[in-house]
């Protein structure tokens, strides 16, 4: 059997990394040459993952997710901090998040302990299980402290419980646990600027030049665009700095001030055919571990994409979770093509497994 | 189940992605209008641009003000990556110290040297192209210096904008300063101002033309000048007008001052004292005088006045006649402006007729020229008069004049009678006298005299060769302090050539001269100077000279 690639993924996946070179090379920001170094890893990563089948991903994740947590309890000790967050480690000229990776081994070891239950329903002990595999990296995220990335953890494990056959009844009480929780969030455990984030939402002109500043600068960037956009590096709210975390968290921003309406649609659509395809992927497939495996890299990939637009539009809070492939940042870029990759390794070998 | 769960999974994110692409387009499309004011509210903000301010010109072509291109140069010293060598390099190209150029830079977007020639601010600007920028902006020049000063004017600063502060340039400035353009400045998250780029044009200030003659201005200026010198006279006015058209030809007050710095020579020297000072005329207001009597028939013809007692007695005060004792006619006691003659015509007049003839020749009126602080002079109704008042009124002592005034009257007689507002500006339409004040007959009676008066009086030094000249000396004691002294004087000299139909008008006083009192030798021949120039300038040819280029 040949290689052979699901065109429209890949084809959705190229887009995307092009328009973010496109976006980013009108930034001054100078940046390119490492994003593009960072792009060709990645896509590298991608094609070697693809190559995985599931026994093999399902051994490796075991010893991946161990490493992981070793990565992440190293980069608490000795990470160099960015934003008052201490999440990466300095490598020569560049830096390496490993909150980003673990979130890969995240995935694979959640898959693969799923996929040992039998059977459509999850136990107590499983759940446990999964909670623990999931919790111990977040919690260590939480610690540096980077609250977007761990919460990007919290849908991947959701929908393998989802997936992997929780009774009606736990749903319910997880619900009611989650709400509690997010008592106690506000009470105790976020700072007071993460709660006027939250407040800033609700109601956009309660601090334009404090918390609300950014959602409002992005939204006037959005707004500039209109139908067609102002054009590569004519648009005011990129070019002349107003825009915060122009080329990371805002990225999506600067794109539909340059492009419009029409260009953010197109945007959108890119990412709407890259998850169509994962999910037919996860529905063709019939292991479990296959099923797990992409739905989780949907789930991910998701909701990134719907949070980081939604913050850009000012419908929910600045997290700091990037908009997946787009979004410039080395780590992020080659985790997300990497699952991609094995996301393609599923369906290179969905035939082979059965 | 699987695959339900699967398949909702994937529709809650559709349905997600559905919203996301709804409320994209309600944030870019129909709330474009709204996002997009905020930002160009937040990018960029409109500057005024002064306009080119317009120059002030002579009719004779001359610019006594321009306007000449000059940048101010604006740094954020926020953006200066080396602060210091930009301050040294800034101060030895724009030859400051190095202190000034550091405390300016102190704040941020301060401006670091204003009215700098382009090409310096060029250079200015190529030490650091993203911190500095040029803000166009024009310096005033007054090419013939010290020339007419008082009359221009001058300007000065009001946050970073041209302003006229005295004379035409204060007078004139809404329409020399015409429209401010508007620039468009964009600016950064940071304030920063990026670039200026013009948005609209202004209208440029409009110029304003003269009707003074530069070349007589200057000549005027240069012999009063040095008369007041020799004289130690405080200061000096003259007036060069055509009769017949109210154009001021020249208009001389000095000592004059240099008007790019006009901080060095204090207020005094700023003062127009043709218009803005009014002084004792003395006797040159005799003619009016002799006017009015003959008009009202108050001499019989061949009448004399016995003026031999060196004086007379008026109201139980002595008047002193400095004229030579005679019996005179009326024509000879202007001729030898005796004070005896003059008090007994005055006498004869009484108050009423007194004050009415000085009014119809335009004494205690403004001229009606429009320059700031223009005076009216005093000219007291009789009932504020005591009992000797008509014979200060006869000798111009209880009365003040400008040269301007004495000028516009004298005009009257030079243009066979008819009263003319001055005109100073060319683009004012042109004035013809609607009052007549003197009849032909009777005007041209009192030319006469006054030109015996040069020929045979007390004005033999106001003569000029080839020309027929009329006039009349004044030498008035200033009253100082409520009283009159022997030190505080004015000598005037006015008159007109060349007869029959003269083309100017010219009088001239000297404030306190210190060496010589007397109107006869000083401002005589002080205005036989000017007279002399004006003729040459203005092309009359002396009589009898060969009719060469002359119009028949």
């Amino acid at each position: 059997m040949g290689y052979r690639f699901d065109p429209w993924l890949i084809f959705a996946v190229l887009v995307i990394l092009g328009a973010s070179i496109l976006n980013l090379g009108y930034l001054d920001t100078g940046l390119v040459g490492r994003q593009l170094l960072w792009m060709a890893l990645g896509l590298g990563v991608m094609l070697v993952a693809s190559f995985l089948d599931g026994v093999a991903l399902s051994r490796l994740a075991f010893p991946a997710w161990i490493a992981a947590v070793a990565a992440l309890a190293g980069v608490l000790a000795f990470g160099t901090v960015r934003g008052g967050t201490r999440g990466w480690f300095a490598l020569g000229g560049f830096t390496i998040q490993p909150s980003e990776f673990a979130r890969l081994t995240v995935v694979l070891a959640l898959a693969a302990l799923a996929a040992r239950v039998p059977g459509t329903r999850l136990g107590v002990k499983d759940v446990a299980l999964l909670g623990a595999a999931a919790g111990i990296p977040v919690l260590l995220v939480l610690a540096e402290p980077d609250f977007g990335v761990a919460a990007t953890y919290l849908p991947i494990l959701g929908v393998v419980l989802w997936i992997g056959g929780l009774p009606r009844a736990a749903w319910v009480i997880l619900l009611l646990c989650g709400l509690v929780g997010a008592a106690v969030a506000w009470q105790w455990v976020l700072a007071d600027y993460q709660k006027e984030r939250v407040l800033t939402v609700l109601d956009p002109s309660r601090d334009p030049y404090g918390a609300g500043y950014q959602v409002r600068q992005s939204k006037i960037a959005v707004g500039s665009g209109e139908l067609v956009g102002m054009g590569f590096g004519r648009g005011g709210q990129s070019g002349l700095r107003f825009l915060p975390a122009r080329h990371t968290d805002f990225a999506f921003a600067v794109w539909a001030e340059a492009t419009g309406f029409v260009g953010s649609l197109a945007l959108l659509g890119a990412y709407a055919v890259l998850l169509w395809r994962i999910a037919r992927i996860a529905l063709g497939v019939a292991d479990r571990f296959g099923l797990l495996l992409s739905a989780s890299v949907f789930a991910w990939i998701a909701f990134e994409v719907v949070v980081n637009v939604g913050m850009v539009v000012g419908w929910l809070p600045t997290t700091g979770i990037t908009l997946p492939l787009f979004s410039y940042g080395g780590s992020s870029l080659v985790s997300t093509l990497a699952a991609i990759g094995m996301v393609q390794g599923v369906w290179r070998h969905r035939m082979v497994n059965r | 189940m699987r695959r339900r769960r699967v398949l909702a999974t994937a529709a809650l994110l559709a349905v997600a992605l559905l919203i996301a692409g709804v409320r994209t387009l309600q944030v870019m499309v129909l709330q474009h209008p709204h996002w997009a004011a905020l930002a160009r509210r937040q990018h960029q903000r409109e500057v005024k641009a002064p306009s080119r301010r317009g120059s002030i010109r002579t009719a004779d072509g001359y610019l006594l003000a321009s306007s000449v291109e000059r940048v101010t140069i604006q740094v954020d010293s926020a953006a200066l990556d080396y602060p210091d060598l930009f301050a040294a390099a800034a101060s030895t190209i724009l030859g400051l110290p190095r202190d000034t150029v550091t405390r300016r830079l102190h704040r941020r977007w301060s401006w670091l040297a204003q009215q700098v020639p382009r090409a310096t601010g060029e250079r200015v600007r190529a030490l650091a192209p993203r911190a500095v920028v040029l803000v166009p902006d024009a310096a005033r020049a007054y090419p013939l210096g010290t020339v007419a000063a008082p009359l221009v004017g001058f300007v000065g600063r009001e946050a970073m904008r041209t302003v006229g502060r005295w004379g035409l340039e204060q007078r004139f400035d809404v329409s020399l300063t015409g429209t401010p353009g508007t620039m468009l400045a964009v600016y950064d998250a940071g304030r920063r101002r990026l670039q200026l780029r013009p948005l609209r044009e202004g209208h440029p200030g409009a110029d304003l033309e003269l009707t003074i003659l530069a070349r007589l201005q200057a000549s005027c200026e240069a012999d009063l000048e040095q008369v007041r010198r020799s004289l130690g006279a405080r200061s000096a006015a003259a007036v060069v007008m055509d009769p017949y058209s109210g154009d001021l030809l020249a208009l001389v007050s000095l000592p004059s001052f240099d008007p790019e710095r006009p901080g060095a020579a204090g207020p005094s020297r700023w003062r127009l004292h043709p218009v803005q000072d009014a002084w004792e005329p003395g006797s040159t207001v005799k003619p009016f005088l002799a006017a009015a009597a003959l008009a009202a028939g108050a001499v019989r013809p061949g009448e004399r006045f016995d003026c031999h007692r060196r004086g007379i007695e008026f109201e139980g005060r002595w008047i002193r006649d400095h004229a030579p004792p005679g019996s005179y006619t009326l024509d000879e006691v202007i001729v030898h402006s005796s004070n005896a003659g003059t008090v007994a015509v005055a006498a004869r007049l009484g108050p009423a007729r007194l004050h009415d003839t000085f009014a119809a020749f335009g004494l205690g009126r403004r001229p009606g020229l429009g320059f700031p602080g223009e005076t009216a002079g005093l000219l007291a109704g009789p009932a504020g008069w005591s009992r000797l008042t008509p014979a200060g009124f006869g000798l111009g002592e209880e009365l003040t004049v400008s040269p301007l005034q004495l000028a516009a009257a004298y005009a009257v007689i030079a243009n066979g009678g008819w009263r003319i507002r001055p005109r100073l500006v060319r683009t004012d339409p042109p004035r013809l006298g609607t009052v007549r004040v003197l009849d032909g007959a009777l005007a041209r009676r009192v030319a006469g005299m006054l030109e015996r008066v040069v020929t045979e009086g007390t004005g033999k030094a106001a003569a000029v060769p080839g020309f027929r000249v009329g006039g009349k000396t004044g030498t008035a004691q200033r009253a100082v302090a409520g009283g009159f002294d022997e030190v505080h004087h004015v000598v005037w000299f006015a008159g007109f050539l060349p007869l029959p139909s003269p083309r100017a008008v010219i009088v001239v006083a000297l404030e306190n001269p210190v060496r010589d009192h007397w109107a006869s030798s000083t401002a005589a021949p002080a205005f036989a100077r000017l007279a002399w120039n004006t003729m040459r300038i203005l092309g009359v040819p002396p009589e009898g000279s060969p009719a060469v280029g002359r119009r028949s």
